[in-house]
This record gives C-alpha cells, structure tokens and sequence, in this order.
C-alpha cells in the first residue's frame, strides 16, 4: 500500500494558490517570497501535490486555539 | 489591518449571544485580546518553558520492574526534541490497525508477531570461529527456531546471496569465507551473519498489545520505522505515529513533523503535571520547521543561523564566532534582541521598537530603525 500522507491526523490541508492568490498574499503581507517560511521541493507533501518551485501553498492548520489556522509556505528547492 | 476572527470564536459567539448579535463587539474583543505589536514573544516562549524545565530536572523517575517501554520522559525529551536529534534515545510507534482488524486480540497478536524484527542472533546458541579453516560455525537453538517458525533452510536461503560456502548439518551451519584470513574479518563476517534480519520489519524490537476501554488492541513498539510499517495493508495510516521527529519529517514532511513536534512537546510536558501555554510550544515549533527542514535550537541549527554574531556568540562557543567574525571582517548591525543587551542599548522589542514620527511637518525622522517604524 502507498503511503498516503494527507491521510495522517495530524496532516493539514493543502493548496497550491495560483498567480492572482499568490500575489494578494504577498500584497496582504507586504513581503517577497524569500520572506515566507518554507518547504523543501523534496518534501512529501509537495511531490505529492506536484507543485513547482515557487508556488506557494496555503495550509490550514488544525489549531487548538484558533479553531482552523492559515498559513503559508513558498516552495524552494 | 483588519483581522479576521477564527470562525471558532464566531460560532461560540453566536451559540450564545443569538444569530443577530452585535458581531462588531466580538472584533473589538478579539483585537484587544492579540498581542501587541513588537511584543517580545520569542523571549516570552523560551522563559515560559525555561522556567518550567528547571522544575522538571529533578523528577526524572526510573520505574524497575514494570512491563512496559521505557520512553524517555522528562527534560531529556524535552532536549531531544528542541535539539532536532537524528537519533532519539527511544524510539517508539503506536500501531492501529484498521477497523476490521483491531477488535481481535489474534488478529492483532499475529501481526505484532509478524512485524517484530527476528535476527539470526535471536536463534543462535552458541557460534564457534576457526581461524585455520576460515569458517564460522553458528549453533542454532532447535526450540526457540520452531517458536518462529523458522527451519536452518530459510537461514540458508538466506545467507545464498552472499558470497559463501555455506554447509548445514543437524542444527547447525558452516559458513565458510576464503577471504577471511584474520580474526578481525571472521568477527566482522559473523556479526554481519547474525544481524541480519530474518523475517519482521527492520528496526522493530518488541512490541507490546495494548487494549483500549472499548475491547480494540493497539500495538506499542520499540523501535521505529515508520516508512515500512505504514506501507503494510493492515495497517491505519491515520492513527499511526512514531516519537521520532526527524522520521517524520522524511516519511510524511515538515507540517506533520511541526505538529508533532508540539503533540510530544505538550504531552511530555503535561506527564510531568507542567503547563505551559500551547502557544509558546507552537512558537517555537513553527520556528525550528521555517526554513522547511527540521532544525534544532542550538548552534548548528537555528541560532547558528542568525546573521548577527553577538548573537550567536552568546549562545554557545563565543571564542569560536568572534575569531571567525574578526576574521572575515564581518559585520554586526544591532537589529536583534541579543546584541542589544549585550551591548546595554535599547533592544528593538515592544516600545524600544517603535520610533517617533512628526507627521505635522511632513517628513519622517530618519533613524536607524527605519524600517520599523509604525506610526502612532
């Protein structure tokens, strides 16, 4: 059996955002994309959402203070 | 900026208050419950758990004689963890099984059985070495064998891939290696024999059946090895965990590993009766997981990182990063909290980062703090 990893309790939700989303975020943070936090091209969790060098993903978190939390990670390689 | 209110904290609201409360009071509520701008968080988490790991030191406990795994607990976890170690002290996963298979005790025993890493060590008697013949002589105990469920046959079978003369008899086998002209290569041949694992998963040592209230039985290892152990059909992929941070992260990526991080954080925290807020725990989690790999609080990993040496000079070795920094002429612009104190200027933290601005005139002050300025 493949190992599903979205399946995993504690895995969040992911979404790769396209050009528009990507651009309001950054507009929304006032930072680049070498400002965001990270996750490596070799990660589990981007191969599997086949996502580019770039790309930034929207994760929600499941959070025990805030109900559902957003974050965001650039994609680097 | 606006913030948007957690739809958690409006749901709460509205069971309360009614579908047509005033949702703007609960805004105002939720903006004055955020923490300030330029609060010292970082400084807040590491003395909110400093405080209390000191406590912790002393209540290291040793409970001989009792049937269970012995985890490490306590303030050493509590190192291994923050330091992002490679290899913990002990590994554990806790197994599901899927539904269907988790309410049989047999069901659960045969796969435990099935999952424990047998070695030939564990069926080996005795051994004897014969230097003169180059060979190996390995006794193998008849009983234990059997227990398993092994013949000499799947040792042998084993052992043909390998380039040996092998040569079985009633209980025990010959291994014989021309190239084996010194004591030093006939140790190394037999313990390169005996680790090699017979059947079961690699890594796992011992497993132990727990039963829930509701009559389903789980399984607690010692030993880890999460790839194979979720590859294996039975097996709930979503309950499966392993204590092992850095596993995690390879097996299943940086989010998983960032939430684990603050599951063992917490639960090591909370065995010793300690509590400390979760959101300092998630501080410093998303902290070691930014850069996108797991790195642990000490020199190699994120303090090594920051780019201001009195920084890191402060924190471990500081011989070692002034001569390299004199060294390389490198330079030291004061942003941080660290060199401030060090050097007893007024740190960038809550007011000290905030700079005045004369808007009546029209032009802004020009300080070094520039780039922080907010305007009040």
């Amino acid at each position: 059996m493949d190992i599903d990893i979205f399946a995993n309790r504690l895995s969040p939700k992911y979404k790769i955002l396209d050009s528009n989303e990507a651009d309001s975020i950054l507009l929304r943070f006032k930072c680049s994309r070498s400002n965001l936090p990270k996750i490596r091209m070799a990660d589990p969790a981007v191969i599997a959402l086949k996502a580019n060098e770039g790309d930034i993903l929207e994760i929600t978190r499941a959070s025990k203070t805030a109900g559902e939390a957003v974050y965001y990670r650039v994609v680097i390689r | 900026m606006k913030f948007e209110v957690p739809k958690k904290y409006v749901e709460k609201f509205m069971e309360k208050y009614g579908k047509d409360a005033d949702i703007d009071k609960l805004q105002a509520a939720y903006e004055r419950s955020l923490i300030t701008h330029g609060e010292d968080v970082g400084v807040i988490a590491a003395q909110s758990l400093g405080e209390a790991s000191t406590q912790l030191t002393l209540r290291t406990k040793h409970a001989a004689g009792i049937a269970t795994l012995n985890t490490t607990s306590g303030l050493p976890r509590i190192v291994e963890i923050f330091d992002a170690k490679k290899e913990i002290s002990t590994p554990t996963m806790n197994i599901y099984l899927k539904e269907e298979y988790e309410k049989s005790k047999q069901k659960v025993a045969e796969f435990a059985n099935r999952i424990m890493e047998i070695k030939i060590n564990d069926v080996v008697s005795s051994y004897n070495m014969d230097l003169k013949r180059r060979e190996v002589t390995l006794l193998f105990d008849r009983e234990v064998m059997k227990s398993y469920g092994f013949t000499l046959r799947d040792v042998e079978k084993l052992l043909s891939n390998m380039k040996l003369e092998v040569e079985a008899s009633e209980n025990s086998l010959v291994i014989r290696d021309k190239t084996a002209d010194s004591v030093k290569k006939l140790i190394r041949l037999r313990n390169k024999i005996v680790g090699l694992t017979m059947s079961g998963i690699k890594g796992i040592n011992r497993v132990i059946i727990n039963e829930t209230d509701d009559k389903r039985y789980w399984i607690m290892t010692a030993g880890s090895n999460l790839k194979d152990i979720l590859k294996i059909d039975e097996v709930d992929q979503t309950r499966t965990t392993t204590n092992d941070i850095i596993e995690t992260y390879e097996v299943l990526g940086i989010e998983i590993a960032r939430n684990l991080i603050i599951k063992e954080v917490s639960e090591t925290l909370e065995n010793v009766g300690l509590a400390v807020d979760i959101r300092h725990i998630m501080l410093i989690a998303d902290a070691m997981c930014f850069s996108g790999e797991v790195k642990g609080i000490n020199r190699y990993g994120i303090t090594g990182e920051s780019s201001s040496i009195l920084a890191r000079a402060s924190f471990e070795v500081p011989l070692k990063h002034l001569i390299n920094a004199s060294l390389e002429h490198d330079v030291d612009e004061f942003k941080y909290v660290a060199n401030n104190v060090i050097s007893n200027q007024v740190a960038p933290v809550g007011t000290g980062s905030v700079k005045l601005i004369s808007l009546d005139y029209g032009r802004k002050s020009e300080g070094k703090t520039d780039r922080k300025n907010k305007e009040e």
